[in-house]
């Protein structure tokens, strides 16, 4: 059965952010004020790489279960991440841990126990800046993604496969994706192929949010019909953890999600990121 | 009547043995009748210290605690000891927010009761919550399963005890057995991974006892001292080679009433 393999330090998996930094990144996230799609994922990103570092944590330190890489796609593409890990394509989770570019303080809102919402100062660490500008050279992006996992599981052959998230807005500017999204799909570990979610923030106004969509009826246009058709089907542990949040899928849901608001990123990047067996 | 135990137990494929979260009591092994209270607790994998806990947690079944109902204080001062403990060491970012998640266990205890040490027969009662279960077995039969029935009683997220003082909901989940013993009675408690197999073997109508009761621990026993046994590492990494047990830490505890 594939996506069964057990995550252990001796047989890690991987996660590989693929970022789009064009320009237009620089647009105003739907639903969030003046929050900027760029922020709202390097948000988004952070907040995830805390969630994995805490997952990995234990009391003598954090076990690698996880290679973490970040790409950024716009003016160039290449590793994303800030300072001590700058350059870096992969990343032990334990490296990632101890190399944040800086602990920020930031407000949360918590329960003030008499009805109300008071704000709270949580640690904020933060590994990936936000960046825009140029163009969308997606086809560049996915081809570098390959490259890097290619790698990666010619020394992890028996994985848990790697999960791919692509987070963009725009169309490619550097030609169809299709078959660069289904080379990146085609590598696989003996328990399976690699998996791609796709999160597209799309700028069409016609666009209505749709979270997990087993067909591409309902949405706006060529462009994320293309990445719909490129995305992977949903996988059991994906499903499970879907159902937590509260999504009833279809039978041949995908992991792609339309014009998300920051709240459904987040989910989904739980989503895709939350296999359960590790050990 | 006289009492044979030991606590046969390896960390999952991968860890060390300071890794390993289960935790079992008592500690040595038990050669008389001294002892009449045994418990297996399995911490949750995805918390850290939860091998802490598990442990406090055979301490206080060992100790008599769940005797008493939880409400009784017991709980309380039991969860916030393991707060004191793990608060109480320096610790980077990370553990510190990993902690406030806190963590669980399951445990399974075993009391036996007794009017003298002549006895020939007696009474026992076990309490449970979570996936850790006790068998007893009286030759060839069966005679008590507990707290889980089948192989399909397993799931991925059981009730388990948590060190939240807010977390009281898991203990109402907390169930007792009782049952008799008599002299030749073999009682096991295992952590859930051992359980499940010996589940699955049941349940495909073979005989799991004749396995686990000829099972070496070489820490007790060097291989020369008793003929005719197989090395219990060898045995659970042979299983969990062949995918008949689910690579976890393993906890089996033996008791024999002679």
């Amino acid at each position: 059965m594939p996506y069964a393999a057990e995550i252990s330090r001796s047989n890690p998996t991987c996660f590989l952010f693929l970022i789009d930094q064009s320009g237009s990144m620089a647009d105003v996230f739907p639903g969030e004020g003046a929050k900027k799609k760029a922020d709202g994922v390097a948000d988004a990103i952070n907040k995830l790489l805390q969630t994995l570092v805490i997952r990995c944590a234990k009391e003598e330190g954090v076990r690698d279960y996880f290679y973490v890489g970040v790409i950024g796609y716009g003016s160039s593409v290449g590793p994303a991440f800030g300072g001590a890990l700058s350059g870096k394509e992969l990343v032990p989770i334990s490296e990632i841990a101890n190399s944040p570019v800086r602990v920020e303080e930031r407000a949360k809102k918590i329960d003030d126990g008499a009805g109300g919402l008071v704000d709270q100062k949580v640690r904020f660490p933060i590994w990936f800046d936000a960046m825009t500008g140029g163009g969308t050279p997606m086809c560049q992006a996915l081809g570098q993604g390959k490259r890097v996992l290619q790698q990666w599981l010619a020394q992890h052959a028996s994985s848990f496969p790697p999960v791919v998230i692509h987070i963009t807005d725009g169309e490619s500017t550097d030609g169809d994706p299709s078959q660069a999204m289904k080379e990146l799909t085609s590598l696989s570990s003996s328990d399976g192929n690699v998996l791609l979610f796709n999160l597209h923030l799309s700028s069409n106004p016609s666009a209505v949010s749709t979270a997990f969509p087993d067909s591409p009826s309902q949405l706006p246009d060529q462009f994320a019909r293309t990445l719909f058709e490129g995305t992977s089907l949903m996988t059991p542990f994906m499903r499970t953890v879907a159902a937590e949040h509260g999504f009833q899928l279809g039978e041949g849901a995908k992991c792609f999600v339309l014009n998300a608001e920051l709240v459904l990123v987040i989910q989904a990047l739980d989503i895709g990121t939350r296999p359960s067996n590790l050990r | 009547m006289r009492l044979f135990a030991e606590a046969l137990t390896i960390p999952k494929a991968g860890n060390t043995n300071s890794e390993y979260e289960d935790a079992y009591w008592p500690l040595g092994p038990v050669l008389d009748e001294s002892c009449p209270r045994f418990a297996v607790a399995d911490g949750a994998t995805e918390t850290s210290f939860s091998g802490v806990w598990a442990k406090q947690l055979v301490e206080a079944y060992g100790a008599g605690a769940f005797e008493n109902p939880p409400d009784s204080g017991w709980l309380p001062e039991l969860q916030r000891k393991w707060w004191s403990l793990v608060r109480d060491k320096p610790l980077p970012w990370y553990a510190e927010e990993k902690i406030e998640s806190g963590t669980f266990a399951a445990l399974v205890g075993l009391t036996l009761d007794w009017e003298s040490a002549e006895s020939q027969h007696g009474s026992w009662h076990a309490e449970a919550i979570g996936d850790c279960c006790l068998f007893q077995l009286r030759g060839g039969d069966i005679l008590a399963k507990f707290p889980l029935q089948s192989a399909e009683d397993f799931t991925n997220s059981p009730v388990l005890l948590s060190v939240k003082p807010g977390e009281h909901s898991a203990i109402e989940s907390l169930v007792s057995t009782r049952g008799e013993w008599q002299c030749g009675d073999h009682f096991y408690l295992m952590s859930d991974a051992v359980a499940a197999w010996f589940f699955r073997a049941l349940e495909r109508g073979e005989a799991p006892w004749e396995i686990i009761r000829d099972l070496d621990n070489e820490i007790h026993h060097p291989v020369s001292a008793r003929s005719g046994m197989k090395s219990f590492r060898d045995w659970v990494e042979t299983a969990r080679r062949e995918g008949l047990m689910r690579n976890d830490d393993v906890t089996l505890y033996r008791i024999e009433l002679i």
